[in-house]
């Protein structure tokens, strides 16, 4: 059982957008179908003149695991039976074709998880006319042979049994911060001291409860939050570097107290100092989960600039190269 | 091989050693156009692609230099905070084979492999032991062919010891009992084997085999008593399972008969390559008595051809290639059949010839040029190839000949000229050919090229007797490849029509003709 990743890519000579798309916890063969069921409905919305490059078959974990399922007759992984990936796509009406345009239509989705959050997602090879028009608003009643298709795709993607809740797609996405339970409640995520490595490097500390430490190891990223320094200048009210922000922890050593905890060392804090931090703020790990996918809306029609990947923000961002839903 | 796709092509950091923190460098280059890709899981993809690729990563593979690791340039030892983007690097890798085990390629390089000499293997297959024996454990798998499926024998001396030179493995098909069918069969499964036997007390009907690979040969052998049909496009098998035939029409295994079926993966079907009836003496047709045939079509005589009789002599019969004479059978009368009235082909029982074929229709379409497939297994040579012209033509008539080889895939397009045959004039009745030295590639399938013009051709014929079959193997009879020396294993020995109509009505021809007839003569 494993989280698989597929990654279609899309567009003309395998240079258009990609998607990617993550399933719940599933085995080989309930991915391959799955697979199987995306790629046909995906096909069908897909504009004939785009090709299907291939699709990357990844899984997620810690340990790297992935490969490439060209078009054709391909193998599954792990045994679990062929597959044919389709070469292009199937909808014949004409297409808002934005090849050699500066621009690229993009229909914006709305996948809502975790019950109250959402993630975008983008969808392209557009009718026509879905996109001419008013701009921003999706007429999908202009386009009833694609819109067809397109609802049936919408719906796979959030395809579940109510109860219990079960779907076949999920979002990689942050567990968020848990409220602060209110007094007389014990802080889960309290900082009870900070101090200062004694040792080289000399890195900020923070102990935590025995008790919450977790999963926390070295090399975890933790996040640290509501601290507040000391004010430094007073002429300016300048205060002391905050360490708010997620961090990754460099060492663990044993807090004996009272109370009994553990000191997180953090990487690269060299230049804090402890003594400088009046409130002592909270501490809570970064962690990822995969969460079923609820609910698809459409969101609205878009146009991007040519070369940006999909779910790119507007700004420069460097270190994610696609991630298209 | 292909191991992920990229847009954009970067270096990087990876670990590659099993349990060691030993960082190589990584460089990505283009894959060439028919690279494979790395068939499985495989933890050497682009960490771009990873959700969490910016985390601490401890695992083989590639890492994403995240602040604090120790990553340095090999060369100016300068610490990167992440990868670098670099131009694409030529020559692509023709990316068919990796080497080692693919295992290696998930889970890392066992360390111990370090110290060890390059590792032999091709896709996790020994090429050959280090006494050069093939491997003990008897699942060799031939490399770089997908004709055969079998295992390589040991020396045929017995003491198994090669002492010079490259090693000759003769093969020898493995063969599967799939004991007693009965009923109709979807999606039949298919151990590993070649060969499949099976029996049935009553007809049996197979709608689809389970899906091969590309180019994957297998025989089915229909030991009876009952017949065995393979239906085409059969819905009740799975697509990707199911047969298709050349015309369309479900094909009967009668009891003895063998059927080749090759996987096509561009329409994801089982191609019915070719039915072969139980071994029969030459000059035996088919008899009365024959199950398999419903007539006494003829009995015909080494070095003769089945001929279709003239109009004043009904029917048809063997006659001499020497030709040239009035009498019924002659060469003279040689014809091509309607397809409608006698789908099947024709018997030629000449010495040393490799196959011959029929080039009708004789519909007069100057220029257009008919192929015939032939595929040699063990790289046969042919040494002649000729055209026969049996009438007195034009002044400018002329025919062409050449080989031309098969196209990508199972495509069935020729696409490279080999030899070709200057253009003779066949004016006069006789034999038109050229000596050739043509060396066939024992994977390729090769179409004889004909082609003619200015032929007067004054009747018109109808239909394409177009042979079932494209492959011809030669079998002996335990279904093992004869190992004749120098000689293509493809030889029509035998052609045969599965099933012939229930009453023959013959077509009345004119006696003069002008039917070319093609020929090959393989060397000896």
């Amino acid at each position: 059982m494993a989280n698989w990743k597929f990654e279609i890519f899309l567009g003309k000579s395998g240079f258009g957008p990609t998607e990617d798309y993550l399933t719940t916890d599933m085995d080989a063969a309930t991915a391959r179908s799955t697979l199987i069921s995306l790629l046909g409905l995906r096909k069908a919305i897909l504009p004939a003149l785009w090709e299907f490059g291939g699709v990357r078959v990844g899984v997620l974990g810690q340990l790297r695991a992935s490969t490439i399922l060209l078009p054709g007759l391909q193998p599954f992984p792990d045994g679990a039976g062929s597959i044919t990936i389709p070469s292009v796509g199937a909808y014949s009406g004409e297409v808002a074709d934005s090849f050699g345009l500066p621009v690229r239509y993009d229909l914006q989705l709305r996948a809502r998880y975790n019950t109250r959050h959402y993630a975008n997602r983008y969808l392209s090879g557009l009718p026509r006319d879905l996109v001419d028009g008013e701009p921003a608003t999706v007429h999908l009643e202009r386009v009833p042979l694609w819109a067809s298709g397109y609802i049936r795709y919408l719906a796979y993607l959030s395809r579940s049994t109510i109860s219990p809740f079960t779907a076949l797609f999920g979002v990689y996405a942050r567990v968020p911060i848990p409220d602060q339970p209110a007094p007389p409640a014990p802080d889960p995520q309290r900082i009870l001291r900070w101090s200062q490595q004694d040792v080289p490097p000399s890195n900020l500390g923070a102990t935590i409860l025995a008790a919450n430490l977790g999963d926390i190891t070295v090399g975890s990223k933790v996040h640290v939050y509501g601290t507040r320094t000391k004010v430094v200048n007073f002429a300016e009210g300048a205060r002391a570097p905050n360490p708010n922000g997620a961090w990754y922890v460099d060492a663990i050593s044993t807090f004996t107290g009272p109370p009994s905890g553990f000191t997180l060392f953090l990487r690269g804090t060299t230049q804090f100092s402890a003594d400088s931090i009046k409130i002592l703020g909270r501490l809570w790990p970064v962690t990822f989960t995969v969460y079923p996918i609820e609910a698809v809306t459409t969101q609205r029609a878009l146009s991007r600039k040519r070369g940006k990947s999909s779910l790119v923000p507007r700004g420069r961002r460097l270190t994610r190269v696609s991630a298209d839903p | 091989m292909i191991m992920d796709e990229l847009r954009s092509h970067h270096i990087g950091p990876a670990l590659m050693v099993t349990g060691s923190g030993e960082q190589f460098w990584v460089r990505w280059y283009p894959a060439a156009p028919g690279a494979l890709a790395f068939p499985g899981l495989h933890a050497f993809g682009s960490m771009i692609w990873e959700s969490n690729f910016a985390e601490l990563h401890t695992g083989v593979g590639m890492q994403f230099p995240t602040p604090g690791m120790a990553l340095a340039d090999p060369a100016g030892g300068k610490r990167y905070t992440r990868y670098r983007w670099r131009r694409k690097r030529y020559p692509a890798p023709p990316g068919q084979h990796f080497r080692g085990l693919a295992e290696w390629f998930r889970h890392g390089l066992p360390a111990d492999q370090l110290a060890q000499p390059p590792y032999t293997d091709l896709c996790g297959t020994p090429l050959m032991t280090e006494d050069g024996l093939a491997e003990p454990g008897g699942d060799d798998d031939v490399l770089g062919g997908q004709i055969f499926a079998g295992v390589a024998l040991g020396d045929p001396s017995g003491d198994d010891d090669i002492t010079q030179g490259p090693p000759v493995p003769t093969f020898q098909l493995t063969k599967s009992n799939l004991g007693a069918l009965s009923g109709t069969i979807d999606d039949l499964t298919l151990p590993d084997s070649a060969i499949y036997t099976f029996s049935c007390a009553s007809p049996v009907t197979i709608t689809g085999l389970s899906a091969g690979v590309q180019g994957q040969l297998v025989v089915l052998e229909n030991q009876g008593p009952a017949q065995c049909t393979l239906s085409n496009l059969d819905g009740g098998s799975s697509g990707p399972n199911q047969l298709t035939t050349d015309d369309g029409v479900s094909e009967v295994l009668w009891q003895g008969t063998t059927c080749w079926l090759c996987y096509n993966l561009s329409d994801a079907k089982w191609r019915v390559a070719g039915i072969m009836p139980a071994p029969k003496a030459k000059g035996g047709l088919s008899t009365a008595s024959d199950s398999r045939v419903s007539v006494l079509a003829a009995t015909g005589t080494l070095g003769h051809v089945l001929n279709q009789r003239p109009a004043e002599l009904t029917g048809m019969s063997w006659g001499d290639l020497a030709g040239g004479s009035a009498g019924g059978g002659d060469l003279n009368y040689y014809r091509c059949r309607e397809a409608a009235s006698y789908p099947g082909t024709f018997r030629y029982y000449q010495n040393s010839y490799a196959f011959t074929r029929n080039t009708g229709p004789m519909s007069p379409d100057p220029g257009k040029i008919f192929l015939h497939p032939f595929v040699s297994p063990r790289g046969g040579v042919l040494d002649r190839i000729i055209a026969w012209c049996p009438f007195s033509g034009l002044i400018d008539s002329h025919v062409v000949l050449g080989i031309y080889e098969q196209g990508g895939g199972l495509a069935l397009e020729p696409i490279a000229l080999q030899v070709a045959i200057a253009e003779q004039t066949v004016n006069v009745l006789g034999e038109y050919g050229a000596d050739i030295d043509f060396r066939c590639d024992p994977d390729r399938l090769y179409w004889l090229a004909f082609s003619w013009d200015g032929l007067d051709v004054t009747t018109q014929w109808h239909g394409w007797t177009t042979p079932p079959n494209p492959f011809w193997p030669l079998f002996g009879s335990d279904n093992t490849l004869v190992s004749e020396p120098n000689a293509p294993l493809m030889i029509i020995d035998r052609l045969y029509a599965p099933t012939l109509p229930s009453s023959i009505t013959p077509v009345s021809f004119p006696p003069t003709s002008n039917v070319p007839l093609v020929g090959v003569r393989y060397g000896s």
